[in-house]
């Protein structure tokens, strides 16, 4: 069984979810707000043995009968208002403790497995991300956008609009350019490299936003959440089909 | 020069600037009680970040060799105080992420304890002995979990947000119910002695502490209550699994808790990445901070990017 971890407004959810059913591919799909409020859960770590099992509309399902997670989980929900602040905050992070401990639990593919960083939304992460990948390649790095005062977390970004802005999709090595002018620079760049970072990274799907000022290439940002909803529907298939792959 | 952030209003701080003081070696403090005074800025140099830190004894143009950081936590709850403390930590991070000299801890590599049942995970991976431990929402599973341990089971937060130990004993169980409103962590109990291992590079301090309670924090809550605390020693293979699991994780300094079951079986409970080893240090009399501050200026970096 897939699980399918997101909301059903987001397209690329909704577009594997199609995909897998075509295949005749057993998958759940469990909004962010059910999963962290309604789905029940246990799971047991006995030495270096980890196991357990969900219930997904009132059926058990053993954890390690779970083939392959899609995690799209933008973290905005929270605990009803019926408790008081301090119990929200409480409850808000034990539910994303407890899920994060489950989801790096299971041994199936994901895209992507969450890193610590990224769940606890530390700021610095994307940038750490960003030079990381940019030394493998052997390309600068553009100035990282200035925080906005007061900003608390990371929010997941759509491809930037500015002329000199080039981003591709990238899917388990494979890069998905957003249109053919881009693809001469798509064959350019190291796929081996990119695919290896990606592996050490769990980052399985992401986005790479590249500015292109004459012929310097600098990359601007690793986005491991990528909005499409405003991609066409072409990039969008391809985009889910690579993620199908990856999961089937 | 050595760099400082963290809480004046926290015991670890005062210490560690004391020592620092006695060595005559020169170093420079960020006290995050007072962000309003401090300002980062970050310049590109040659493509790579250079920060400079100004305020407050920080004239930005002294060159750091390493940093000790252990953030302060909002103690006041006031927008502006809380908007000017996030702030400040956001920009340290930044630094701290990027800085060319050792840092004593990198926020960034200091995560895993937020969520406990992931960490035991990794402890097991590191070779040690962990509880058997479950972590669930549904009472039954519990109950279940705490008849298959005869009983012997506590039960504690998942994340990091701070909570006791507690032995779930059957005047407990009804509370069981309330599983479904947050998960819990429920572990085997082993009963015995505690043991705090303090890592600091290659230097390892082990100290035993014996109290009534299942938690030795919470005998410490009680003023009538007293905990032994002393200089003990652990098996040469646990110490080296103790520096090597805390250099894994990217980190210096580490506070590894163990129980000394009655067999002299070794369970590793939890890593704290910014442990308060001044209380060991205060009641065992182990020189902890005379051996952060002997690290912090053996390893510092010749080359830097971090200037106060």
């Amino acid at each position: 069984m897939i699980l399918l971890l997101g909301n059903s407004d987001d397209v690329l959810v909704r577009s594997v979810e199609g995909l897998l059913g075509s295949r005749g591919l057993p998958a759940q799909t469990v909004s962010e707000s059910d999963l962290f409020s309604k789905v029940p859960f246990a799971f047991e770590q006995r030495g270096p043995t980890f196991g357990g099992s969900l219930w997904l509309d009132g059926h058990e399902t053993q954890l390690d009968d779970v083939s392959g997670v899609l995690v799209r989980l933008p973290r905005v929900w929270s605990p009803p208002p019926d408790f008081d602040l301090q119990d929200q905050v409480f409850i808000y992070h034990e539910c994303g403790a407890a899920w994060y401990a489950l989801i790096a639990g299971l041994r199936c593919p994901a895209v992507n497995r969450p890193a610590l960083c990224g769940w606890v939304q530390d700021l610095t992460y994307p940038e750490t991300l960003a030079c990381g990948l940019a030394k493998r390649l052997a390309l600068p790095v553009a100035a990282p956008p200035a925080a906005a005062p007061g900003m608390g977390r990371t929010v997941p970004t759509r491809p930037p609009s500015a002329a000199h802005s080039i981003s591709f999709y990238v899917v388990d090595g494979e890069l998905i350019p957003r249109s053919a002018d881009d693809k001469a620079l798509a064959d350019a760049l190291a796929l081996s490299t990119v695919g290896e970072w990606q592996q050490e990274n769990g980052l399985r799907f992401c986005r790479l936003d590249f500015e292109l000022h004459g012929r310097v290439l600098k990359l601007a940002q690793v986005e491991g959440y990528p909005l499409l909803e405003e991609e066409p529907s072409d990039v969008v298939e391809r985009v889910a089909t690579a993620i199908t792959e990856v999961l089937a | 020069m050595i760099l400082v952030m963290g809480s004046s209003a926290d015991t670890v701080h005062p210490r560690l600037t004391m020592h620092l003081r006695e060595s005559g070696h020169p170093f420079v403090v960020v006290d995050e009680e007072q962000p309003g005074r401090y300002s980062v800025a970050r310049e590109a140099n040659n493509g790579h970040s250079r920060f400079r830190v100004e305020g407050d004894g920080c004239g930005g143009g002294r060159p750091v060799g390493a940093i000790f950081v252990r953030h302060a936590v909002v103690r006041k709850l006031d927008p502006q105080y809380v908007q000017q403390m996030t702030g400040l930590q956001t920009d340290l991070n930044g630094v701290l992420s990027f800085a060319a000299c050792p840092v004593m801890n990198p926020p960034a590599n200091a995560f895993s304890n937020y969520s406990k049942a992931y960490q035991v995970g990794l402890l097991s991976e590191a070779g040690f002995d962990i509880p058997r431990t479950l972590v669930t929402n549904v009472p039954e599973r519990a109950r279940a979990f705490w008849e298959e341990c005869q009983g012997e089971v506590i039960f504690k937060g998942v994340s990091n947000v701070t909570t006791l130990a507690q032995v779930l004993t059957p005047q407990l169980l009804p509370r069981l119910q309330f599983l479904p409103h947050s998960p819990t962590l429920f572990q085997e109990f082993i009963r015995g002695a505690d043991y705090r291992v303090h890592v600091i590079g290659d230097d390892v301090f082990v100290t035993r502490l014996s109290a009534q309670n299942v938690d030795y924090r919470r005998s410490l809550l009680a003023k009538d209550v007293d905990v032994k605390v002393e200089s003990a020693e652990l098996p040469p293979r646990l110490i080296e699994r103790c520096i090597a699991v805390t250099r894994k994780l990217g980190l210096i300094l580490s506070g590894i808790d163990f129980k000394e079951d009655a067999s002299g079986r070794h369970v590793a409970l939890e890593l704290n990445p910014y442990p308060q080893f001044t209380f060991y240090e205060g009641r065992s009399g182990q020189p902890i901070t005379r051996a952060i501050v002997a690290y912090l200026i053996r390893h510092q970096a010749t080359e830097t990017n971090v200037f106060v």
